[in-house]
C-alpha cells in the first residue's frame, strides 16, 4: 500500500452493533451468532426432500428442530429456511456435504442478508398487536410457529420461540428503521398502563356513577 | 379484509396483491406453427388479453401472497357484498383445470 494512503484497518458490525433494548416488561437484542440459508426445491420432490432430511420437512407456518440443518422454517409449499448457531458465512457447503442427495435441492446462505432479533418479555405480545397483522394467540399461532409477514411496511419472518419470546428475521438493509419501529411501540406499551389510571379517575362518567 | 389462505388461515389483506380475473391462468395454446398468425390465434390471443367480463356477484380472481407465503391463490369473491366465498392455490386450481375449457 502506498505510504500516503491511510491504511483502514475495517472491522466486521453486526447491523445495530449490538444494540439492545431492556425496558424490565420487554427486551430486544440483536441474535448474532447464527446462519440461515434457504432450501428450495420444486414442489413435486417434496417427499424427496423429507427423506433427504430424515424424514423431517416442517408444513408451511411450522418449525422444527432438525439434526441435519438446524431449525427448519416451513415459509413456502416449496422453501424452508434452515436456521443454524453457526458463524459460518458459507453454512450452505456445510449443509450440502451432510445431505446424502442433493439432487433439486438450492440451497442459498441467506446469513448476511437478515437480521435477527430476540424479543421476549411480559408485553412483548402487546409490542407485536400493534405493529403486525397476525393473530398471535396461542390456539392460532403455537410455539414453533413460524409466518412470513410484514411490519412498518418492511417484510419480516416472525418465529414463535416461547409464550413470550419471538424471533424476528428482518432485511438487514431496512433494520435501523424496523428497530426503531419496534422501540417507538416498546415505549407507547409502557407509557400506556399510567395513563389509562389517569384516564379512569378524571373521568366524570365513572366519578357520578 | 381478511383473506382465508388454504394453508395458512386467515391472512390480512394488506399481505396480498392483486392481479385480477382468474381467467388468466386459461392462456390459448397453439400447438400448429402454420396457426400462429391465424385470425382464430388472433382473436384468441385478444379475448385473453383484453376482453373481461366485469360480475356484479360472484368472481374468480388471482392474489399474490407477496407478504407471506408467495402463493397465487384463486379468490371467489362477490364483488358486490365483497364476501370471500372460495379460496384455493392457483397450482392446484390450474393443475386441476389444465386443458378444460375457459370458464
Amino acid at each position: 500500500m502506498p505510504e500516503h494512503m491511510p491504511n483502514h484497518a475495517l472491522q466486521p458490525t453486526t447491523a445495530l452493533g449490538g444494540r439492545t433494548l431492556n425496558t424490565g416488561s420487554v427486551s430486544i437484542y440483536e441474535v448474532t451468532e447464527r446462519a440461515l440459508v434457504s432450501l428450495a426445491f420444486k414442489a413435486s420432490d417434496r417427499e424427496h426432500v423429507s427423506a433427504v432430511l430424515g424424514g423431517s420437512l416442517p408444513a408451511v407456518g411450522s418449525s422444527l428442530a432438525s439434526h441435519l440443518a438446524g431449525r427448519l422454517l416451513g415459509l413456502q409449499i416449496d422453501q424452508t429456511w434452515c436456521l443454524i448457531e453457526s458463524t459460518d458465512s458459507a453454512m450452505d457447503k456445510v449443509i450440502a456435504r451432510k445431505l446424502s442427495d442433493t439432487r433439486g435441492i438450492y440451497l442459498t446462505d441467506q446469513s448476511d442478508a437478515w437480521t435477527i432479533l430476540a424479543l421476549s418479555g411480559d408485553t412483548c405480545r402487546q409490542v407485536l398487536e400493534r405493529l403486525c397483522p397476525l393473530d398471535l394467540d396461542e390456539s392460532v399461532f403455537p410455539i414453533d410457529a413460524v409466518a412470513r409477514t410484514v411490519i412498518e411496511h418492511t417484510g419480516v419472518i416472525i418465529l414463535r420461540t416461547g409464550r413470550d419470546s419471538f424471533e424476528l428475521i428482518t432485511p438487514r438493509s431496512s433494520t435501523a428503521s424496523f428497530m426503531h419501529a419496534i422501540e417507538t411501540v416498546v415505549e407507547h406499551v409502557r407509557n400506556e398502563i399510567p395513563v389509562r389510571s389517569q384516564d379512569r379517575q378524571q373521568d366524570p362518567t365513572t366519578s357520578n356513577a | 379484509m381478511q383473506i382465508p389462505h388454504p394453508l395458512l388461515g386467515l391472512r390480512d389483506a394488506s399481505e396480498f396483491v392483486y392481479l385480477g380475473d382468474a381467467s388468466l391462468l386459461n392462456r390459448p395454446s397453439v400447438d400448429d406453427p402454420a396457426e400462429l398468425g391465424s385470425d382464430a390465434t388472433l382473436d384468441a390471443f385478444h379475448e385473453y388479453l383484453h376482453l373481461r367480463h366485469n360480475p356484479a356477484g360472484v368472481h374468480k380472481e388471482l392474489w399474490f401472497h407477496e407478504q407471506g407465503d408467495r402463493s397465487w391463490l384463486v379468490v371467489t369473491r362477490d364483488t358486490t357484498t365483497h364476501e370471500i366465498l372460495d379460496c384455493a392455490l392457483a397450482r392446484d386450481v390450474a393443475g386441476a383445470s389444465f386443458g378444460a375449457e375457459s370458464t
